[in-house]
């Protein structure tokens, strides 16, 4: 079925990349984020942020939806993990491992899987990452930790800044992110960008055009999960531990959420869902040991209220608001 | 290799079933919603936990625990029918996945309200005193109350399949899985069609809920792990499809069960390697239809 | 796209202005708060989860102690401000927030924590900042190379519920047992305490199934145990884990003729079980409140916590009590609140009265030494909190390893667990 108010106004297209300006705004606003709310929750906002400006790519901009995206996350997690803990690796060296470990893994699931469509697709990745999970919780307790999850990671610095202390840590993070901020502007003005969108708006159109459909998605998959293995190496160095449950299916989940609740196939989509989830489960607990009844309910009136994510319903209503008064 | 202990292995097998019975129970209703509606239901579990609590209730107030599964299924029809009417209907013709991202975020609302009203501890629900003893078969000793759950939900199935063949009600519901559109310009009201489906497919999430309560008591958190379950075996008996659904809650059954004697530690890894190996040879599941994927 | 570019500017603008003003609010009540001589200890416990109904009471506990202590006018003149957070039983939520408890609200003391294997991150991250932690639930840092000297651990040591119990048992109940664990660390860890033990008295071990974490299904394991035939069946698991293996034990009749006891049980877990937790169902714990018809200390404690929450506390919030009250007692003894490793060493060796006999934390690994308590239920004769009475209290010191063993793990990492 069409939504049939984009059929009689015209809009500007929703998904096109943005302006230059707004990836420089975005990333000056996210220097002053730790004046606003506590540090460790903008580190962790930040690293979720990667994590899911690489998922937007694939579901947003591709339009595959993968349910097994924690497999990236944690593999990314435990490669820079072993690195720090067991080769003393330098921060640099672990997080390229990681981002090496969690390509790997998509380069073999993409070979086997790729092929598959819609929830099926989903329902694969959900049961590699969960196979994943039980083997690092159990048969690989010796490398892993197991339910301990990886712990004894000696403290880091990156150029004589102390990682351990919480502001170098998050502005170490935060170029990160501008760096892939900016990246991810490049990729969606490239022609490959261009493609992966085609692709989503009409597949059988792109395949008829000549292109190979299959190829185009498996490198979306993959370079999708060198951002949720770069995330996850992220998230290693920054709780210097690796919890068992990055491995789990609810990390996957929580990351569909969090990028169709910002609004999937919108640049800051990711940013604004990861924010707004992280946020509301972070203050909300304060009040309340029952803070899932209100973040529940809260998400469910978000959903109704904003059917595109908050983002492209708010571009979306406002571009038609001044459509409106232009008209006049 | 001693010898072979067939006795353990036909109690094994016996237990598969029954643990089988109840994941159709689960997977049907979420079969009958994706089917109908297009929506991964998350929530399905959190129907199952529903489903136990209403048994709770209804069996304190009555004292008959098959009052409580029957009006279990109806509450619990019941609440599904508005949550659909208030809160999914202005959601279709839009992104597929909005109805997904609804349901979870009712997954993690629905339990805390639970814990409120109900309070953290679980709740205890007997077994029936007329199903609590067990039936010796030769060398087996069969345990009555899954014997029940086998028998009860062959009744449900075969019950549920008349109605989906014979019913007029059926009729449609099965000529809207295939084509609603073409079913509206008939003059039926597909929209109604939609909310009986999801109070359907909800309330044999209730049943499952209900008959699996006395054997770990309710609890808030309880329906997380149904929820994956019923992925599971819908998926790997093909999306949208009833008889798919029977197949694969009876064969992840027996596989959990056997997974359990021959190696324990592998038996919630077995369930999702299966699970892939089944979507790598066969993409749309077992019995899923071609063109649904 | 001017639009677009225009409504991102204005957009922001409002984004800006509108977090400043939170964040000017959000400062407010904390530069008021300066003014005072305080200290500050920031617990975790799991408010939502599978675990909740535990984290609730350690959090209570936690609470009364902090009350008690500021109603006695603080600690060394100091009122103590106390601020708790979820951790969700989740690690990395628990890692976010206890950096925000310390890094944020600069906390002087952690403490909290339901999860061995949360406690063990959480005992780093104190390392590593020296914060001093107090560990409530049953953990594993005190063992081995996770020794840390900020860290303190304040219920029993696994092996010791397990050695605990199958002394009793052993004595008591018979010698052919077989176990239910759960497949990891910290059940294993139980496994192991009993195969010791077992070769220590002369049981008979006749084996074992590990179970996956939140199985649901635990018939598929009884068809292999009953045709073993043991004496009683050991479970090493938890929560809705065991309140399903005991249910359906239950239910195939297994209790007409053979005895459950759970290594670890829980107050909440008997009531949830109802008349399923019957007279051959037994389990362990470090505390359960009818010990207050034995000691004044727990009576004291009971009552006032019924008195204030309406249910008897768990044995977590037990603990919660106690490890809140030893950190206070403790920053007495050293006389002061700022030097951490002094407070660290006054409670080292700190004898104490609080909720059971005399106690104390034991010097080398600041390990609180205390009893064990094995409870048998009631099934259908229970009533309103009166669900299990009391079999046997185990003293401490009997379940607890030398300290030059416990940092080499011995003798338990010589015990060979079964496949």
């Amino acid at each position: 079925m069409v939504d049939d108010r984009t059929s009689t106004i015209k809009l500007p297209n929703l998904h096109s990349p943005p302006k230059p300006v707004i990836v420089y705004g975005t990333f000056i606003v996210l220097l002053f984020l730790p004046l606003i709310i506590s540090t460790p929750l903008a580190t962790e906002i930040l690293i979720w942020t990667i994590f899911g400006l690489g998922f937007n790519l694939l579901l947003g901009y591709t339009g595959v939806l993968s349910f097994g995206h924690a497999a990236y996350f944690g593999l990314g997690a435990y490669a820079a993990g072993l690195a720090f803990r067991y080769l003393d690796a330098s921060v640099p060296v672990g997080i390229i491992m990681g981002i090496l470990a969690a390509m790997l893994l998509a380069c073999i699931i993409g070979a086997l899987a790729i092929r598959s469509k819609g929830v099926y697709f989903a329902m694969i990745s959900l049961a590699f990452g969960q196979m994943l999970y039980f083997l690092a919780l159990s048969p690989l307790k010796g490398i892993t930790g197991g339910e301990d999850g990886l712990t004894r990671i000696p403290s880091l610095d990156f150029l004589s800044f102390s990682l351990g202390k919480p502001l170098p840590l998050y502005y170490f993070v935060c170029i990160i992110t501008g760096i892939m901020l900016f990246v991810t502007w490049r990729i969606l003005q490239s022609p490959f960008g261009k493609l992966l969108q085609a692709f989503r708006e009409n597949e059988e159109r792109a395949k008829a055009c000549g292109y190979n459909t299959t190829l185009v998605k498996y490198c979306s998959l993959v370079i999708s999960a060198f951002y949720a293995g770069l995330a996850g190496a992220l998230n290693t160095v920054y709780l210097s531990y690796v919890p068992l449950s990055t491995l789990f299916w609810l990390t996957s989940g929580t990351m569909v959420m969090m990028t169709i609740l910002g609004g999937k196939g919108t640049f800051l989509g990711p940013l604004l869902g990861v924010g707004v989830f992280l946020f509301l489960q972070n203050t909300i607990s304060l009040f309340t040991p029952r803070w899932e009844l209100f973040v529940g309910a809260i998400f469910v009136v978000i959903i109704l209220v904003f059917p595109g994510g908050i983002m492209g319903t708010l571009t979306e209503k406002f571009a038609a608001f001044r459509m409106r008064r232009q008209g006049e | 290799m001693s010898e072979i202990p067939w006795n353990v292995i036909a109690m094994q097998l016996f237990f598969g079933i029954a643990l089988g019975c109840i994941f159709v129970l689960l997977s049907s209703g979420m079969s009958i919603i994706y089917g109908l509606l297009d929506v991964v239901n998350f929530a399905h579990g959190t129907f199952a936990m529903l489903g136990a609590y209403a048994v709770f209730v209804v069996v304190s107030l009555s004292d008959s625990f098959f009052v409580g599964i029957v009006s279990a299924v109806v509450i619990v029809g019941i609440i599904g029918m508005v949550i659909e009417f208030l809160l999914l209907k202005p959601l279709y013709g839009k992104d597929p996945l909005l109805p997904l991202l609804l349901t979870f975020g009712l997954s993690v609302a629905i339990p805390d309200f639970m814990k409120i009203v109900f309070g953290l501890i679980g709740k205890p629900i007997s077994f029936p005193d007329a199903l609590s003893g067990a039936i010796t078969l030769g060398p087996l000793t069969l345990p009555g109350y899954r014997l029940f759950i086998i028998i009860f939900t062959l009744v449900v199935m075969i019950s549920l399949w008349l109605f989906l063949k014979k019913s007029d009600l059926g009729m449609i519901i099965r000529a809207s899985t295939r084509d609603s559109q073409m079913v509206q310009t008939l003059g039926i009201n597909v929209s109604r069609i939609w909310t009986v489906g999801f109070g359907m497919g909800v309330g044999l999430a209730a049943l499952a809920g209900a008959i699996a309560a006395p054997m770990m008591s309710a609890t808030p958190d309880m329906g997380v792990d149904m929820t994956m379950t019923a992925f599971v075996v819908t998926v790997v008996g093909g999306l949208g499809s009833l008889g798919g659904a029977i197949v694969g809650g009876l064969f992840i059954g027996l596989v959990v069960a056997f997974t359990s004697y021959v190696a324990s530690a592998y038996s919630s890894v077995a369930m999702y390697f299966c699970m892939a190996v089944i979507l790598l040879v066969r993409p749309r599941g077992l019995f899923g239809e071609q063109g649904r994927e | 796209m001017q639009q677009l570019r225009f409504f991102c500017k204005t957009g922001f603008l409002t984004l800006l202005v509108g977090l400043i003003s939170v964040a000017l609010l959000a400062a407010l009540p904390t530069s008021a708060l300066a003014q005072q001589k305080t200290i500050k200890y920031g617990t975790m416990h799991p408010l939502t989860g599978a675990y909740a109904v535990l984290g609730l009471d350690q959090q209570r506990a936690t609470e009364m102690a902090v009350e008690e202590w500021n109603a006695k006018g603080g600690v060394l003149g100091h009122k103590i401000i106390w601020l708790h957070r979820d951790d969700e039983l989740k690690g990395n939520v628990a890692i976010r927030r206890v950096k925000e408890l310390v890094e944020e609200e600069k906390c002087d003391f952690i403490g909290g924590t339901l999860s061995g294997s949360i406690s063990l991150a959480m005992n780093e991250f104190a390392c590593k900042t020296k914060t001093p932690y107090m560990a409530y639930c049953m953990s594993d840092m005190v063992l081995g190379a996770d020794q840390c000297e900020y860290g303190a651990a304040f219920m029993v040591l696994p092996y010791s519920a397990s050695l605990a119990v199958s002394q009793y048992a052993f004595k008591n109940v018979g010698k052919k047992w077989y176990s239910i664990t759960a497949d990891y660390r910290w059940g294993h860890s139980l496994l192991e305490g009993w195969i010791w033990q077992s070769q220590q008295m002369g049981g008979q071990f006749l084996g074992n199934v590990y179970v996956p974490l939140g199985t649901t299904d635990f018939s598929t394991y009884f068809a292999k145990i009953m045709a073993a035939k043991p004496d009683f069946i050991v479970m090493n698991n938890l929560g809705a884990d065991q309140t399903a293996a005991i249910k359906q034990a239950v239910e195939l009749g297994l209790t007409k003729n053979m005895k459950i006891i759970c290594t670890k049980t829980a107050q909440s877990t008997i009531k949830e079980l109802g008349p399923a937790y019957n007279e051959n169902v037994m389990g362990g714990m470090t505390f359960y409140w009818k010990l207050s018809s034995k000691y004044k200390g727990a009576k004291t404690f009971v009552d006032k916590f019924m008195k204030k929450y309406g249910s008897p506390p768990e044995q977590d919030g037990e603990s919660a009590y106690v490890a809140s009250n030893l950190l206070f007692m403790a920053i007495e003894k050293a006389g002061t609140v700022t030097d951490k490793k002094k407070i660290m060493s006054a409670l080292e060796g700190l004898k104490y009265e609080l909720t059971k006999g005399p106690e104390y934390v034991r010097a080398c690994d600041r390990q609180r030494v205390q009893s064990y308590v094995l409870v048998k239920g009631k099934g259908a004769k229970a009533k309103g909190w009166d669900i299990a009475d009391i079999v046997a209290e185990i003293p401490g010191d009997s379940i607890i390893m030398s300290c030059e063993d416990n940092a080499k793990k011995l003798p338990f990492i010589n015990v060979k667990l079964p496949k």
